[in-house]
């Protein structure tokens, strides 16, 4: 045909070929018409080497039936199309005719992962041609595939299912077959299942399984039998005690017998199910509990499509009790709702719901109403409400109030619940009210992540003992793990510098190094202890650092004073129940013994080494007994100097104060009072307000005093006996290099002593001659001059100048305010003047303290002191 | 001429510390925040953090005067402390707080 001639064709052919050219677009339009019409919507339609639909759905009533996403036709001969996603959601139409496929024409369908109510999302792969379905499904180990003859309407269907696919910890497989009839809204068929090795991974048990279903006219049947005792994890095992046996129709079931019984380490749980009589489409049963946790017993009645639980109260593990005061009826239809007023008791802690609302729809459980809290924990009145719904979607409804009442303690939370939905479930509270006094507040937050609840808790507050700051502050992380909480490591109280009384208590911090493990006995972890020490106004506590291991109630701290190079173990745990709830544990110290510490004494310790053991106890007030040793001490009361101080004493403080007694003698080398003493040794005992001395012994000037008993202070003249006195140490007391007088020979006696707090007296005091003594008075230029200056004095100098004495004695009283009295008789002979003898009664008056060289105080001290400049602070 | 004017320029940071000090302690007097005791020591009257640290430094400095004056005269620490708080109240200016004997703080 030559161009001409087309041209021709076309003008006069032009309208049919206008309606030819449009045909295809028309039969695509009444096709979209059409489809439209059945309810099909689609959204994002392009052309990517063939047509691709970004979403699709199918309406029906107003209920979205089938919807999809990313179709694409990658064939047309025969219709080739993959699915990435395709969801058959439920609707709210009731009971379904279940009508076979329609026709179609050949087709193969790929759906990545198609989601229905109840099941995993399954890859599938449905091939169609003349009218026989082939349809293979997979979801993980698992697998089923089933032919429809659509012509003859018959199918079969077989498959293995593993058991982990549905819980990870579950062992074993169920293979299933069936095959049956598919017409005309008639669904007839068999179905037979086997179970192999079913158990539970850490359980030895293993069991078989058998499953036989029948659907006939309508009609069902079931029945199903356990081999052997099935584990269910958690030690829990599922034993049917016979085989399971139930018929019915597509309204609800006509007949029902089961005896299960589940055993585990709470107890045990029996059901029984028997149907009244035949026809009538009800019975009843019976839920049973029992064991150490579980107590109860639940009557049960059924009706062809719901399960009522007669009133019944139950006991739980953790001491939990549910209760019901009417008759709860859980649907046995594919779709119901009943009213449900129930109690949950946990020791005095009271939730409960009044006609609230259970309702169920195929698979998915629904609660809606209120529940109110009320009850009493650790002292404190509890109160809350919650007002919303809980499905399988999570929670909606208004924020949930708790309040927390106490003597001492207020306070309020308030937990909004939008975030309480799957899969991440997350929740804020804030806590605010006070405790005493003092403000207490904070937010706690919570989330579902990871398989785990996790979160933080952020609070602060004041200590109510602080007079003055004390601020503490709390942030903690926390999460839930294999059913145990933990407090995150890193988890930090701190505590600010603050006062208590006139006691400036510098900053504390706790630090959990590990996880601390939270159980109903307590906590588990260990934290790192860091004080910055304390001020005080006569001395300064160093910074402490340790760490502290705490084990359920108990705990051990291992403090650490470096400064002092002091080392501290403490336990401690609870003791008693109730009121009798305290706390006791053990302590021990070792610390060298420095001047730092003496800043709040009245001695300044030099050098030793302190060691103490004790158990101690604080329940209403505390209790300590315990021994400390002291070795290598020195010290100084300023001008008296103590050294070689070495004993043990037991110690106890008690309500009534503190009582110390030494084990054994305690002793000191050398004291230094202006003479030396040495070797002193006894034994004490003290209620720090009065001191019982016992065995005192004590080397001084040559000799000795001793003492059985001594108590300071006391009223009591008390009797110290002096023996083997060096009368020449005596005259060395002077610290003459020229002496006068030249002593020798010992004495002894009784000195009895009034030692008052504040002073010290004598009180007919005597002491005499321990063999013979002798008395030189040497010649110097004093001496000479007594003598010049009148004859009897020369005289007596004479007789007195080499004096051999076999009679001394001395009688001497002492008055508190230092005044000694002394009456000596000496009889003797001067052997430079023919034996001469001579007697000598002589009297003394002197102010002893004066005499003392360490008691000799006074305006010079004062002037010293007062000039001092204010700057230093000195008075 | 630089050592002279150095140990001149320290002699007076010596000086205006000094004075620093003796200002607080006696703010902390005519604040009733502190007062004299007769055992030689300052006391907290009314607690707080700065007076605690006041008090405390200056105690500590306190003793080691006591315990220097008690060595060098045979005396004991406390002896000494108690004659040097005695002659501090009675030194202490009007309406500042001293303790009296049955332990009571009272203003002179």
């Amino acid at each position: 045909m030559s161009m001409r001639s087309r041209l021709a064709f076309v003008r006069r052919y032009y309208r049919w070929l206008i309606v030819l050219a449009l045909l295809p677009l028309g039969l695509l339009l009444v096709a979209a018409l059409i489809a439209y019409t059945q309810g099909m919507r689609v959204q994002g339609v392009s052309w990517q080497n063939g047509l691709e639909l970004a979403q699709w759905q199918r309406l029906h009533n107003g209920c979205v039936r089938v919807l999809g996403e990313r179709l694409r036709v990658t064939g047309w001969r025969p219709l080739t199309i993959t699915m990435t996603r395709m969801s058959l959601p439920k609707c709210e139409t009731g009971a379904e005719e279940l009508s076979p496929p329609p026709w179609t024409p050949p087709f193969d369908l790929s759906i990545k992962a198609l989601t229905i109510p109840g099941l995993p999302p399954l890859a599938v792969v449905i091939h169609q041609r003349e009218q026989r379905w082939q349809v293979q499904a997979r979801y993980r180990r698992s697998n089923a595939s089933a032919v429809y003859d659509r012509l003859s309407g018959r199918w079969t269907a077989q498959g293995q299912i593993q058991a982990t696919d549905i819980a990870p910890k579950l062992l074993g497989a169920l293979n299933f077959t069936g095959k049956g009839m598919w017409q005309a809204k008639r669904l007839d068929g068999s179905w037979q299942a086997q179970g192999y090795q079913l158990g539970y991974l850490g359980q030895p048990q293993r069991t078989d399984t058998t499953l036989e279903a029948s659907l006939a006219a309508k009609r069902w049947r079931l029945n199903a039998t356990l081999g052997a005792p099935l584990a269910l994890g958690g030690g829990w095992n599922l034993e049917a005690r016979e085989a399971l046996r139930a018929s019915g129709n597509l309204d609800g079931v006509e007949s029902l017998r089961l005896d299960l019984r589940a055993t585990g380490p709470q107890g045990n749980v029996r059901l029984t199910l028997e149907t009244e009589g035949g026809g009538v489409a009800r019975g009843q049963g019976r839920l049973t509990l029992a064991g150490p946790s579980l107590a109860g017993t639940v009557p049960l009645r059924w009706s062809r499509q719901r399960l009522e639980l007669l009133p019944a109260e139950i006991r739980l593990p953790e001491e939990l009790r549910l209760s019901w005061a009417r008759p709860v009826a859980l649907p046995l239809a594919p779709v119901g709702e009943s009213p449900l007023s129930a109690e949950l008791q946990y020791r005095n802690i009271r939730v409960k719901t009044v006609d609230s609302r259970l309702s169920w729809q195929q698979a998915r459980w629904g609660w809606q109403g209120q529940l109110e809290l009320a009850g009493k924990a650790a002292g404190y009145d509890l109160a809350g409400v919650w007002r919303g719904r809980i499905d399988a979607a999570g929670l909606t409804g208004e924020p949930a109030s708790l309040t927390v009442k106490g003597a001492d303690l207020q306070l309020a939370l308030r937990v909004p619940v939008t975030g309480f939905h799957p899969p991440r479930w997350t929740a804020r509270a804030d806590f605010n009210g006070r405790y005493g006094n003092y403000p207490l507040m904070g937010v706690l937050n919570a989330s579902f992540a990871r398989g785990r609840w996790e979160g933080a808790v952020e609070g602060h507050s004041r200590l109510p003992f602080y007079a003055q700051g004390g601020n503490l502050k709390v942030a903690v992380p926390w999460y839930g793990k294999e059913g145990q909480w933990f407090l995150g490591t890193g988890s930090r109280a701190t505590l600010a510098e603050g006062l208590i009384g006139t006691t400036l208590i510098k900053p504390i911090a706790l630090t959990a190094a590990t996880p601390l493990r939270l159980g109903p006995q307590g906590v588990w972890g260990t934290l790192q202890v860091k004080a910055d020490g304390a001020v005080a106004t006569r001395g300064v506590l160093p910074a402490v650092i340790g760490q502290m291991d705490v084990s359920g109630q108990q705990g051990r701290a291992r403090l650490h004073v470096p400064a002092w190079q002091s080392e501290l173990s403490l336990t401690a745990g609870l003791s008693g129940r109730g009121k009798n709830t305290g706390v006791k544990g053990t302590l021990e110290l070792t610390t060298p013994l420095v001047a730092a510490m003496s800043r709040s004494l009245g001695v300044s310790l030099q050098k030793g080494m302190l060691n103490g053991q004790a158990r101690w106890q604080w329940q209403d007030h505390w209790q300590l007994k315990g021994e400390v040793k002291v070795s290598g001490l020195a010290l100084d009361w300023g001008g008296i100097l103590a050294a070689g101080g070495n004993g043990s004493a037991h110690i106890e403080l008690h309500p009534d104060g503190l009582t110390l007694s030494s084990i054994g003698p305690i002793s000191l080398a050398e004291l230094e009072v202006g003479t030396l003493v040495r070797n002193l040794r006894m034994t004490v005992r003290s209620d720090l307000s009065t001191w019982h001395f016992a065995d005192v012994h004590a080397e001084v000037l040559g000799g000795n005093v001793r003492a059985p008993a001594l108590q300071w202070p006391s009223p009591q003249y008390q009797t110290v006996t002096a023996s083997r006195i060096n009368l020449e140490d005596v005259v060395a007391l002077e610290n003459e290099p020229n002496p006068t007088v030249q002593l020798a020979g010992r004495v002894g006696g009784h000195l009895p002593l009034q030692l008052m707090k504040d002073s010290l007296a004598l009180q007919g005091g005597v002491l005499s001659n321990e063999g013979p003594l002798s008395l030189k008075v040497l010649p110097s230029a004093g001496v000479s001059a007594m003598g010049q200056s009148n004859r009897a004095v020369q005289l007596a100098l004479d007789t007195l100048s080499n004096l051999a004495i076999h009679d001394f004695q001395a009688r001497l009283d002492m008055k508190p305010d230092g005044w000694l009295d002394a009456a000596v008789t000496v009889k003797g002979q001067n052997p430079q003047q023919n034996s001469l003898p001579v007697v000598l009664n002589y009297t003394h008056r002197e102010n002893v303290f004066e005499l003392l060289r360490s008691l000799r105080i006074g305006d010079e001290i004062s002037r010293r002191v007062l000039e001092r400049r204010p700057a230093e602070g000195l008075p | 001429m630089k050592a002279a004017t150095r140990l001149l320029m320290a002699v007076l940071l010596l000086a205006c510390s000094a004075l620093t000090m003796a200002l607080d302690l006696d703010s902390a007097k005519s604040q009733g925040l502190v007062g004299e005791q007769p055992n030689g020591y300052l006391g907290v009257v009314k607690a707080s953090p700065d007076a605690v640290e006041l008090v405390a430094d200056i105690n500590a400095k306190r003793r080691s005067a006591y315990e220097a004056i008690a060595k060098k005269n045979g005396a004991t620490l406390d002896q000494v402390a108690a004659l040097a708080g005695q002659k501090a109240i009675e030194k202490s200016a009007p309406g500042t707080y001293v303790k009296a004997p049955d332990g009571q703080w009272i203003k002179k």
